[in-house]
């Protein structure tokens, strides 16, 4: 029910526009499947223009700076996600110059930037540019690192392959130990690097958006 | 039509559709798809009404039937004049130029 994709606007807007939203989502009824689902996408990228703009949000704007930060860490953590799946089962490989993290490495500065700019939008105040980057690091790390522990017990059988080398040169007499391990420091650094690129590429993005924002013309736009 | 960012050409068909009197969502979608040969959608329809009446380019009237209307304000009024005007003289001087093309 395209109707329901309502609930996804912010709750001010739903106050003042939501029913008649609804109605004229049934006055438009009936619907072919591409219609409906034309019609689905337009209300999705509604709602997050609504979500994006400064006027139906309740909280103040660095906390919703920093709640946009971390939604945005979220969809951005998918094709991590989806990487370390690949890289890790699909494509398994011993070598460590396997061209996946370097992949990865560049998403995330890519990523990061983008992150900033959309929370930059909620909140003009440039201290809130860099907590909202190092919050979005922080829930990365939180979801790659639960990618890795679910990759890792999930598929232990082809992680075991991969990790040989390395628990045969530790010294250690437990592979389990040893991935657990591995697993232990990854968070660690990740947590380090997903913040600190968080904060740096975060706050780089925001400070281009709010300057793109001021630079743009404030004449009559076609 | 300032700081409408990419509502901006549905703000200017709304503007233009209301200025033969009062609208509701469904009669500004049809007849926008009349005026224009644009279909807008809900959330794109909505977004640029939002905008258009926070401006005070245009203010709601009383519900009827779950259905609100909405009215062009003064300022609209002068606003969509002015956008439309300016598109042409855009129009006028690009079409001119465009007689003394060959293909």
């Amino acid at each position: 029910m395209v109707k329901n994709l309502i609930r996804l606007y912010p709750a001010r807007w739903r106050q003042r526009y939501g029913a008649e939203m609804a109605q004229l989502l049934d006055d438009l009824a009936p619907l072919s499947r591409g219609a409906r689902f034309r019609i689905a996408f337009d209300v999705l990228l509604g709602a997050l223009d609504a979500r994006l703009s400064r006027d139906f949000h309740t909280g103040t704007g660095a906390v919703r700076a920093i709640g946009l930060a971390a939604g945005a860490a979220v969809i951005g953590w998918l094709p991590v996600g989806a990487l370390i799946y690949l890289a890790t089962v699909v494509f398994p490989s011993n070598n460590d110059t396997t061209p996946w993290f370097p992949a990865g490495f560049l998403y995330l500065m890519v990523a990061f930037p983008v992150i900033g700019a959309v929370a930059s939008r909620a909140c003009a105040r440039p201290w809130s540019w860099p907590l909202a980057g190092g919050v979005a690091g922080i829930v990365m790390t939180a979801l790659v690192s639960a990618t890795f522990a679910w990759v890792d017990n999930a598929f232990s059988g082809v992680v075991s392959k991969q990790q040989i080398e390395g628990f045969r040169s530790s010294g250690m007499t437990s592979i389990h130990a040893f991935i657990d391990l591995a697993l232990e420091r990854q968070i660690l650094g990740s947590t380090i690097m997903l913040t600190v690129i968080g904060v740096l590429m975060g706050t780089i993005g925001a400070i281009c958006a709010a300057e793109r924002r001021q630079d743009r013309p404030q004449t009559n736009r076609a | 039509m300032d700081g409408l960012g990419r509502f901006a050409e549905p703000g200017v068909l709304i503007l233009a559709s209301l200025g033969d009197g009062p609208k509701h969502g469904y009669a500004l979608i049809k007849d926008i798809e009349g005026l224009a040969g644009a279909r807008l959608g809900p959330g794109t329809l909505y977004a640029a009404l939002s905008r258009l009446e926070r401006r005070g380019l245009i203010e709601a009237l009383p519900e009827q039937d779950r259905r609100r209307p909405y009215r062009l304000t003064a300022a609209g009024a002068q606003a969509a004049r002015a956008h439309l005007r300016h598109a042409q003289q855009v129009t006028t001087a690009g079409l001119a130029r465009l007689e003394g093309y060959a293909w």
